[in-house]
């Protein structure tokens, strides 16, 4: 269980984060909505500690992050993984290598493994994400669904707890996102990992998601099932989920 | 405003000298060398090229210089000694250091500020991978060791085009060159050469590193780290030759 409290942050004096409060519980796909640079990404960030808090904390199973020394939070690290935006796959490498990077540098200290059998492990994986005969591509080569579909399996192959996806389905035609929502759903039920998306693509928050939290103005003004979503009487919530440009999200803030 | 900018500049004055201190805390555990070859290929092999094309005009321009001059007092005969002396104290450590700078600081800048803006830095370190033991530790040997290696050829080098032209012009013999070289030249000046090229070897890394780690702003952020790492970088190596020079000679 991941529990975020009273989260504060603020970057060259803007506030981002004006207290956010959380639990991901285990074994569900929670995703988070808002406008595009409502601090999503930044509050993602800060469940695996790539920022700091100005103020709160947040904790994995009862242990904050923030009290760990270096070693207890590479342990901590190692049960997640992330799927950033952009891949954030290593431009150096072959997709192959990126896929598993996580394996041979587990635990932060390089791993020798035999090549042969690394490969077949990567070509599984991709395997997986629906994938073949890219092994031995550069990431330039590839489209920006491929791209997200390899940095999807260098997220799994070293069967991580926690995923945590940054925005999984943008850019995406709408064929390649269903592929992508079906993904989560199948790691997340059959085996058995905890999802946190961040998304505003509104269809694959429908179709994943267990539990829905928006963030609007530095806070989370929502948090409850997609079915409670629609429901739900808050104007902010509404005009974001029925697409509307008129209502209290003012245009450009 | 002038508070803010002494702020602004104390600030990145303390960040350097952390992000130095944790870069070279990161060496363990040691980096692997298949790891490490890329880096030693593309600051030796691919940077020799220009070494060899600016140390022999060097030595050539040197050379003319100095018998035009020396023609004055009847002692052209000693521009071989002359030659060697200040490149192995100085020229040639210090060209091959700017020459470094402009190629090496500015890729490493370039390639990590690109790491930094798509997000592949944070990503090695969900991974738990520590970036610095990843990307700075290995190009900080690799400099280490081949920096001044191409120091050594830069001076030889330069050597050899000043004797072309002093052979030419002066119908000297390469043997009452090289005689000439011996006599001047000592172990100490080739010694602090090579001492100088590895304190520049860690300037040219370690600003590199800097700026293209602390990239921020998309693309132009990148531009700014490229071109900022160059400048900072040969303003480090003038100063450092400064008090190296002065702790040698002084």
């Amino acid at each position: 269980m991941i529990e975020i409290r009273d989260l504060h942050k603020s970057f060259n004096g803007k506030d981002v984060l004006k207290g956010v409060s959380l639990t991901i519980e285990d074994g569900k796909v929670t995703t988070i909505i808002g406008q595009s640079g409502c601090g999503k990404s930044v509050l993602l960030k800060h469940v695996v500690g790539l920022h700091e808090p100005d103020r709160g904390e947040v904790a994995v199973n009862g242990e904050v992050l923030a009290h760990m020394d270096e070693e207890a939070r590479r342990r901590c690290r190692s049960r997640f993984s992330y799927l950033f935006q952009g891949g954030a796959l290593f431009d150096s490498l072959t997709v192959w290598e990126n896929v598993v990077f996580p394996l041979v540098w587990e635990g932060g200290r390089h791993h020798h493994y035999d090549k042969k059998k690394l490969q077949k492990k990567a070509a599984e994986t991709l395997e997986l994400v629906g994938m073949a005969h890219v092994e031995s591509m550069k990431p330039s080569e590839l489209s920006g669904g491929m791209k997200k579909r390899a940095a999807l399996a260098r997220a799994i192959v070293h069967n991580p707890e926690y995923i945590l996806y940054d925005e999984p389905t943008t850019g995406l035609d709408p064929v390649m996102s269903a592929v992508i929502d079906d993904l989560i759903l199948t790691l997340n039920k059959e085996l058995g990992l905890t999802s946190v998306v961040v998304t505003h693509d509104m269809q694959s928050v429908s179709r994943v998601s267990d539990e829905v939290c928006m963030l609007y103005d530095g806070q989370i003004v929502f948090n409850g099932s997609v079915t409670r979503m629609r429901q739900e009487k808050n104007p902010v919530l509404q005009q974001f989920i029925q697409r509307k440009n008129k209502g209290p999200i003012l245009f450009g803030q | 405003m002038v508070k803010k900018r002494l702020l602004a500049a104390a600030e990145n004055v303390g960040r350097f000298s952390l992000f130095v201190d944790r870069s070279y805390r990161s060496f363990f555990p040691f980096p692997p060398f298949a790891h490490m070859f890329k880096d030693l290929y593309e600051i030796s092999v691919r940077s020799m090229p220009i070494i060899i094309l600016v140390s022999a005009f060097m030595g050539i321009i040197m050379s003319y210089q100095l018998i035009y001059e020396l023609r004055t007092f009847g002692a052209e005969m000693y521009v071989g000694g002359i030659v060697a002396v200040a490149v192995c104290r100085e020229l040639g450590p210090v060209f091959a250091a700017m020459i470094l700078a402009g190629r090496i600081s500015s890729g490493i800048a370039a390639e990590l500020g690109t790491m930094r803006i798509s997000e592949q830095i944070d990503a090695l370190e969900v991974m738990s991978v520590n970036p610095l033991n990843y990307l700075v530790a290995p190009r900080l040997l690799a400099g280490l060791v081949m920096i001044p290696m191409l120091t050594v050829f830069a001076d030889a080098i330069a050597i050899a085009g000043s004797f072309l032209v002093a052979g030419k012009i002066l119908h000297i013999h390469i043997l009452k060159y090289i005689d000439n070289i011996r006599f001047y030249l000592d172990s100490v000046d080739i010694l602090s050469g090579l001492l100088k090229s590895m304190v520049f070897s860690q300037i040219i890394v370690v600003v590199g590193s800097y700026f293209g780690y602390f990239t921020q702003g998309g693309a132009e952020g990148v531009g700014k780290a490229t071109t900022n790492a160059v400048v900072v970088a040969s303003i480090l190596i003038l100063v450092a030759d400064y008090f190296l020079t002065a702790l040698f000679f002084g």
